[in-house]
């Protein structure tokens, strides 16, 4: 059986979106203090939502000045699943390398 | 009003898949949008000039990511929905091209290291085999690759870009073998002791690179000798010549794959081809009053002119017959 994995950005982005329940890929590089790039922040969260562990729906109103509607993202069920399985792992790895 | 990022997405559209477009292409133009007409309202000039480079170079910068990512996988499952024709042609080019390789070289090489035993004038007599191999071990290669299979236009794409790769590789043969010829000669005179018998050895035009060839042919020009300078012109042009051989001759084995029934008769008709081909340098050598540019591009032009005409056609017959027009 293959364990999900999670990288550092992704785990950085399932956090930011458990916090804030949904948000734009922009508002995901802006709540990241440039951790997130413009850009390849979408390439990250198209590898997440092939794992699962974000969803993306197309925003309904159009935007107020025109042009094409954003994606607006959240985090799975499996994604808050697996986030929390690598925080308890990572606490426990902490403290065993702390002895 | 035409928004920015708009030809941006147009012209992805036509190239990349709709997954592509809906999670990686759209929301980045969005953004880039949304950004450009909050700029516009609030009229920050600068603002909205900086936003559009930066949104194009975030297009870019990720569109190229991408495609880096993707490729490999992309090319892996292209091979594969096509029964791995392009992969046995990548496979037998390869085996072609080192058994090629070593069958041109190896005489010289074991006759050479039985009189002087240094094995780096040895190695240094290969590069020149492979300007020569690589435009035949390729088109044997996709005639025996492409067997069975239909002449589709995927699969010519895949022979396109396979060809092109070649020709770029001989062409970097061709850059690298006067250098070994040269070494092997200094190898050499050091061997036998004759280095200092004279501090340089002169070049002959094998040994030449390119400007040395062009202004060795403007030299013989100049000094009266136009036979000597119609050889220089000759060789320099048969170094771009022979490369883009490569790409010719694996065109017209993709046309002959797909137009003639029977394995042995393909490969038949592609040795006969490469006999026609090299009888039409030959005789182009041999006629001076050719110019140099004519002669060595000539077997390129009219071999091209042959093999896309066929290659359409069979491309065309697969297409609509739904068969293999070229299986045996």
């Amino acid at each position: 059986m293959r364990l999900p994995t999670l990288s550092a950005k992704e785990s950085l982005i399932l956090e930011l979106l458990i916090g804030a329940r949904e948000m734009y890929g922009l508002e995901l590089v802006a709540a990241s203090a440039g951790a997130l790039k413009r850009g390849t922040v979408y390439v990250t969260l198209g590898r997440m939502e092939d794992k699962g562990y974000v969803s993306s729906r197309r925003e309904s109103a159009p935007p107020a000045a025109g042009g094409l509607p954003r994606r607006i993202y959240a985090a799975t069920p499996l994604g808050r699943q697996v986030l929390a399985a690598w925080t308890v792992a990572a606490s426990r790895l902490k403290v065993g390398f702390a002895r | 009003m035409r928004r920015p990022g708009q030809w941006l997405r147009t012209a992805a559209a036509r190239v990349c898949a709709a997954q592509t477009m809906e999670r990686l292409i759209d929301p980045i133009v969005a953004d880039l949008q949304t950004e450009h007409a909050e700029a516009v309202q609030g009229r920050r000039w600068w603002r909205t000039a900086w936003t559009c480079a930066r949104g194009y170079a975030v297009f870019w910068k990720v569109v190229t990511l991408h495609t880096v990512q993707s490729t490999p996988r992309a090319l892996w499952n292209g091979m594969a929905a096509d029964g791995w024709a392009l992969g046995r042609t990548m496979a037998y080019s390869l085996v072609g091209f080192i058994a090629l390789t070593l069958l041109l070289s190896a005489p010289p090489m074991v006759e050479f290291y039985s009189r002087i035993p240094n094995a780096l004038a040895t190695l240094l007599l290969v590069p020149q085999a492979m300007p020569l191999t690589i435009p035949i071990a390729l088109p044997l290669a996709i005639v025996c690759g492409m067997w069975t299979t239909r002449v589709s236009p995927p699969r010519i794409g895949g022979v396109l870009i396979l060809a092109i790769l070649a020709m770029l590789l001989s062409f970097a043969a061709m850059l690298i073998v006067p250098h070994a010829n040269q070494a092997w000669r200094v190898v050499v005179a050091d061997e036998l002791g004759l280095r200092g018998v004279t501090n340089s050895l002169p070049k002959g035009m094998s040994e030449m690179t390119f400007s040395e060839l062009a202004a060795g042919s403007h030299e013989y020009d100049v000094r009266g000798f136009p036979e000597t300078a119609h050889k220089f012109r000759r060789t320099y042009h048969l170094r771009f010549a022979l490369p883009a051989a490569t790409l010719v001759l694996s065109l017209l084995a993709a046309a002959i794959a797909g137009a003639i029934r029977g394995r042995a008769w393909r490969l038949v008709v592609m040795v006969l081809s490469f006999g026609l081909y090299w009888v039409m340098l030959a005789f182009g050598e041999l006629n001076i009053h050719l110019a140099p540019v004519v002669s060595v591009w000539a077997p390129n032009l009219v071999f091209t002119a042959i093999a896309l005409p066929i290659l359409k056609e069979s491309s065309d017959r697969g297409r609509s017959a739904g068969v293999e027009p070229g299986s045996a």
